[in-house]
């Protein structure tokens, strides 16, 4: 049977399991609401998504938030994949340090 | 009202499916399509020759024996969700209605982060080869598994279909076979990678179509781009001339203009595409969680690069189609439907060369995504249902195995011989299908059991069920089957995804009943959720 974690790495890992489940939900939370967002903008304000996105420009505001969407949907899972990564090798470190720290 | 021709394109245009692909004016056949085509089967077949050495145990043949890496993986994955219909089917989609292409794609894209923030490692980390696994971790196991396996199949049946038949209408258009040629030759290939190479032969299968897809994708890309000299502005502005919607091109509401259409699209590509049991088998096959995660953002990555890159053609194929008499035909339509907009843009850009490597391309895409469905059909049925309820987990390996291969013969004779059964009719149904059922049934369920301790049994019988049962009977009441398959003036229900409703169905079903259980499976259920929340949570630097 393996050896029960100590309080303090137990504590550390709830912590650490907590943060990120928290930015998920936020991450993902705050993108659905992006996409209603769009569908929002599309059904009721047509002509808000019609306009150049600069003067002159045939590229329309529409056409430039689905790009940036796309962009931003990239970034979001750089930085996601980024803090957990940075988490976990804090938390390692945390770990090895004080292994027996209550 | 929306145009019914609209939403009879727009549904076969999330199969990639050529509306009238026999219609004159197809490509005809040619070298470098019969040569891509041939040197993709030989390298697959080699593949499946050797991992069918390396496909010995069950894990083997669910999950690669779990050895995949995470680059791998996150290949494959996107060969998955990268199926015909994200590169026929868009493509077709922006050039026949422009702007409301974007809904589709902007929900596809957020659905994949859905899938690597929320789902990826939980899943990995709480089931062995399929998600009912997950489901079930501490949910009663046999009656949540059943609804678990019958949700799965109910997704996974209709898009094997739908595949077939859209396997047999570009054969004939594009290499001049006859549509059951076709089909048959797909359903034979289909089965012997899966029987023999299982998930390794799956993998890699998907993993070259991915490579070749995108890399097909950027060149045609580029090919327009360069023609614009690299400026987006003047692409968008020849397009919008050349387009008979002209500046409505680029103008929100051409296929649906009602918060309740767009809103039920957006979930059912949402919360379906992050559903797909076909593409969550895919987690299983990486060692530990922080693979899984590596793979679904390797995937995100490469379907939202090509959902950019789809963008690109849709634009270059109205300038290149539109006034072109070769391509096209009265209104908005061109030879062959508006899904061989992308086949007929490589001509254009490349020769009669490029558009046979883009033809092999997307044959070999239906190829790839049919092998992985049935895979994951097969694993249903012989782990979900064989060896976890009839024999409640106690099944021996090697005729759990055998299960899984006969599984695999049969769908796949059945699939061919059905998709003979459909040839020229309308299958509209079963692109909708899976997409309304995934989000409406897998979704809940897989969040609600993951992330919600208070879930229970009852609660996903009864979510699972409700949202099974009003996405079934919605479709059938819809536009899609009540007026264009059964000749009805009228739909009864009119719209055309139900998701809104029975995705909301779902979610209030499984909180009323599992609020409401006050039995003590119920108490247990609830109890064991920390247990599996440390455990969905394992991390390399936790475990």
């Amino acid at each position: 049977m393996p050896a029960q974690p100590e309080p303090g790495a137990a504590a550390a890992r709830r912590r650490c399991a907590q943060r990120r489940n928290r930015l998920a939900l936020r991450l993902a939370a705050f993108h659905i609401a992006l996409v209603f967002l769009y569908d929002l903008a599309a059904v009721h304000a047509p002509a808000l998504l019609s306009l150049p996105a600069w003067p002159g420009a045939a590229v329309t505001t529409g056409l430039l938030g689905a790009l940036a969407m796309v962009c931003l949907v990239i970034g979001a899972a750089w930085y996601y994949s980024w803090r957990v990564n940075r988490d976990n090798a804090a938390l390692r470190r945390l770990l090895k340090a004080k292994p027996a720290d209550g | 009202m929306v145009d019914k021709r609209l939403i009879t394109g727009l549904l076969l245009s999330q199969l990639g499916l050529p509306a009238q692909a026999a219609e004159q004016g197809a490509p005809a056949v040619n070298f470098a399509s019969g040569a891509t085509f041939a040197l993709f089967l030989i390298l697959t077949l080699f593949i499946t020759h050797w991992a069918a050495r390396r496909t010995r145990s069950r894990k083997d043949f669910y999950a690669a024996g779990g050895r995949l890496g995470g680059l791998q993986n996150g290949f494959a994955i996107a060969g998955d969700t990268m199926s015909a219909a994200s590169f026929l089917g868009l493509v077709g989609l922006i050039f026949l209605i422009g702007f409301d292409a974007l809904l589709f794609i902007v929900s596809l894209v957020v659905s994949w982060l859905v899938v690597l923030v929320i789902i990826a490692e939980r899943l990995r980390n709480l089931g062995s080869y399929t998600f009912a696994d997950a489901i079930s971790y501490r949910l009663s196991g046999k009656p949540v598994r059943i609804l678990s396996a019958v949700c799965a199949l109910s997704i996974m049946l209709p898009y094997l279909l739908a595949q077939l038949v859209a396997a047999g209408a570009l054969v004939e258009g594009l290499f001049g076979l006859s549509y059951r040629q076709g089909v048959v030759i797909i359903g034979t290939l289909m089965m012997i990678y899966v029987i023999f190479g299982g998930m390794t032969a799956t993998t890699w299968v998907q993993i070259i179509k991915a490579v070749l897809l995108v890399g097909g994708g950027t060149l045609l890309a580029l090919g327009v781009l360069l023609h614009f000299r690299f400026n987006l502005g003047g692409l968008t502005q020849a397009a919008v001339e050349a387009h008979p919607r002209g500046l409505a091109l680029l103008r929100p509401g051409g296929l649906y203009n009602d918060m309740i259409s767009v809103a039920s699209l957006s979930l059912a590509f949402i919360g379906g595409t992050a559903a797909m049991p076909h593409v969550l088998m895919r987690f299983f096959t990486v060692p530990d969680a922080a693979q899984a995660r590596v793979s679904a953002a390797v995937a995100l990555g490469l379907i939202a690069y090509f959902q950019v890159v789809a963008i690109v053609l849709g634009l270059g194929a109205v300038v290149a189609l539109r006034d072109n008499p070769e391509y096209a035909r009265a209104g908005t339509d061109i030879a062959g439907g508006s899904n061989m907009a992308a086949i007929y843009l490589a001509r254009v850009v490349g020769g009669d060369v490029f558009m046979g490597f883009i033809s092999a391309v997307a044959f070999a895409t239906i190829l790839a995504v049919v092998s992985g469905i049935t895979l994951a059909a097969g694993a249903t049925v012989s782990h979900d249902l064989y060896a976890n309820t009839l024999c409640k987990g106690e099944s021996n390996e090697s005729r759990e195995l055998w299960i899984a291969r006969a599984t695999v013969l049969v769908l796949g004779v059945i699939g061919i011989g059905l998709a003979f059964v459909f040839q020229g009719h309308n299958v509209a149904i079963l692109a909708t299908l899976p997409l309304a059922i995934g989000a409406s049934t897998n979704f809940p369920l897989l969040l609600l059991s993951m992330h919600w301790g208070g879930f229970t049994s009852k609660g996903a019988l009864a979510g699972g069920c409700a949202g099974l049962l009003l996405a079934a009977s919605l479709l059938i009441l819809g536009p899609t089957v009540w007026v264009q398959a059964l000749g009805f003036a009228e739909p009864v229900f009119p719209y055309a995804y139900p998701t809104l409703f029975s995705m909301g169905a779902a979610f209030l079903f499984a909180w009323v009943f599992s609020i409401t259980d006050k039995s003590t499976k119920g108490a247990a259920e609830r109890a064991a959720f920390p247990a599996q929340l440390a455990r969905s949570q394992l991390d390399e630097a936790q475990g």
